[in-house]
């Protein structure tokens, strides 16, 4: 996926400017920034759930923003921070709702899509309950069936929007590993926005990193130690980071 | 493992529709000249000598009870819509006005055009459907084109045209007119005929086929805007066209019936704690309860006193114990 000068926000507010990053397929990339410093609207902006006012987004070799919404859908799946579910309503049934923009007009979702939202549930390993209410899940398993629905959307990038932000400590160490080992292994691409640095050195190939409206890059697999130490320190004051049995550990010296 | 909510669902879909014929069948019998089934059945075979008994089945029990059917489908299904839209288990077609533009155009005709057998229908269904449409102009004014834009508008609506009511009732005569303004928004099946039945069923059936046709799109609409774009959804259109079909339903029914209160709050409620789900399984289900609960209310309505009863005022003492049984489980959201 390619952003190049993407340029959007909210009308008399927030605004951002000509930003250009890149997210490679089979890659996560986590994006970082401060409260405020317009993560959620660059993920927004790249959905097309917010019209950007200039500026591309490529995926395989065709550019998002000037696709309809069921095409861009097709090609990008979004997982946000809550579902705006409020109704009772079956995990199965929450993760058809993925196969929507592969639907005709008109079209309901037949028994052949029933079966692969089954064997999307079963890649993250919650197949067992398919048929439970979803309004009674934690908070961790609901995030676990929403990302089943963007896997059933099978579009080629993924946007997580903080999917960290409910979770306890274990499950948000088990969900980026998930989020990371999907990637990977159905030669996705993936962008997060979340907030813990230590969580982004651990589980993602790079870091894009928000600050004033610009993007400082980091890759995790080629810069050292002592290069991201100071690209952090920028964004979040005096860092430091150790590694530990193989391991990130990043603190806050002040 | 298998579906068991989708096999409970049919099973309850199917069990409900067979009491619905039954009560179907029990209602036209019902009334001030009382027909057995052992009567039904021989007027439906043509087997009837009674004159009286086959007039009084044919030209006022069967085109009364299939109104009041209809109207209870198309209550329910349009109040299930309401509330999966607007994410609120609170929300009905009153939201966004259909149901005090149908007053205001009643008692307009009522007041300007003497309210003849036809002129009040009329009056009210263009006054619902011009209610919506200025609400929905007024959203297209703000810009923002958002659920909770919607109900705010339809607050605006819902105001002047009380305001507009009150007027017309100030200038009303006391006597005939302000009489009939009032039993008009009191709800009754007494006056209908298969005239009007026909009259108004190609606007119902044409709302009827919208909701089915878009019953994926209005399943999707139950997320946030967000969610529904980043799925594919044109959500603003969609919300458009599922609120006009949807209304077009209600538009059709309140202008032969007058308003009938809690008829579209209740039954989604009913329906989705039965069914433990929401979707177009729940609308159906929905609808099939709210024909129940009208033909039954009918049937008291016109057998518990000599003269007849509004139909407002026992869905009213059926609908407000409910909500409060709803409010002591906190269970709203059911």
């Amino acid at each position: 996926m390619i952003v190049s000068g993407l340029s959007g926000g909210y009308p008399g507010g927030f605004f951002l400017k000509d930003l250009s990053f890149e997210v490679e397929e089979g890659k996560t990339a986590a994006l970082l920034g401060l409260n405020g410093s317009g993560k959620t609207t660059i993920l927004k902006l790249i959905c097309g759930i917010l019209k950007a006012q200039s500026g591309k987004v490529f995926i395989a070799g065709r550019d998002l923003l000037a696709l309809p919404e069921r095409e861009r859908a097709k090609l990008i799946s979004y997982v946000p921070q809550q579902s705006g579910i409020v109704y009772d309503i079956s995990v199965l049934d929450v993760v058809l709702m993925g196969v929507s923009p592969h639907l005709r007009l008109f079209e309901m979702p037949g028994d052949g899509h029933i079966r692969e939202a089954l064997i999307c549930l079963e890649k993250l390993g919650i197949g067992h309950l398919a048929y439970a209410n979803y309004q009674t899940l934690s908070a961790g398993l609901k995030q676990m069936a929403i990302i089943a629905r963007a896997l059933l959307q099978n579009g080629k990038y993924m946007i997580f929007d903080e999917p960290d932000c409910n979770l306890d400590y274990i499950n948000k160490n088990r969900l980026m590993k998930r989020i990371r080992e999907i990637t990977k292994v159905y030669r996705k691409g993936s962008l997060i926005s979340m907030h813990d640095p230590a969580l982004a050195l651990n589980f993602c190939d790079r870091i894009l990193l928000v600050r004033d409206g610009s993007i400082t890059e980091i890759d995790l697999q080629k810069e050292p130690l002592g290069s991201i130490e100071e690209k952090l320190s920028i964004v979040y004051g005096n860092i430091k980071i150790q590694r530990c049995e193989g391991k990130y550990v990043v603190f806050l010296c002040d | 493992m298998e579906d068991k909510t989708a096999a409970k669902s049919r099973q309850a879909i199917l069990l409900s529709f067979l009491l619905l014929v039954l009560l179907f069948l029990l209602s036209t019998g019902i009334g001030k000249v009382p027909l057995s089934p052992g009567d039904i059945l021989n007027i439906l075979l043509g087997r009837c000598e009674d004159t009286l008994a086959v007039s009084v089945f044919f030209r006022l029990r069967l085109p009364r009870t299939l109104m009041a059917a209809l109207a209870g489908i198309g209550l329910g299904m349009a109040g299930n819509v309401f509330q999966t839209l607007f994410k609120n288990p609170l929300a009905s077609p009153d939201v966004i006005g259909v149901t005090s533009g149908a007053s205001a155009g009643a008692a307009a005709s009522i007041v300007f055009f003497s309210g003849g057998v036809f002129s009040v229908p009329f009056g009210a269904f263009i006054g619902a459907m011009m209610a919506v449409f200025f609400v929905i102009g007024l959203v297209k004014l703000t810009g923002a084109r958002d659920a909770q834009t919607y109900v705010l508008s339809g607050i605006v609506v819902n105001a002047l045209l009380s305001g507009f009511i009150m007027l017309l009732k100030v200038f009303s005569d006391p006597e005939n007119e302000l009489g009939a303004i009032e039993f008009w928004t009191m709800g009754s099946f007494g006056s209908i005929t298969s005239q009007k039945l026909f009259m108004i069923l190609p606007f119902f059936v044409v709302g009827l086929m919208g909701v089915f046709l878009l019953r994926w799109t209005i399943h999707l609409l139950s997320l946030s805007d967000e969610e529904g774009k980043a799925l594919g959804l044109s959500v603003e259109r969609s919300r458009f066209f599922a609120l006009l079909f949807s209304t077009l339903m209600v538009a059709s029914i309140v202008s032969v019936t007058g308003l009938i209160s809690f008829s579209a709050l209740i039954p989604p409620h009913l329906a989705r704690s039965i069914l433990k789900r929401n979707d177009f399984m729940t609308s159906l289900f929905s609808g099939i309860l709210g024909a129940l609960l009208m033909i039954l209310s009918d049937c008291v309505v016109r057998s518990l006193f000599y003269a007849e009863l509004p139909i407002s005022i026992i869905t009213s003492f059926i609908g407000a114990p409910y909500l409060a049984l709803l409010v002591c489980r906190k269970n709203f959201t059911g």
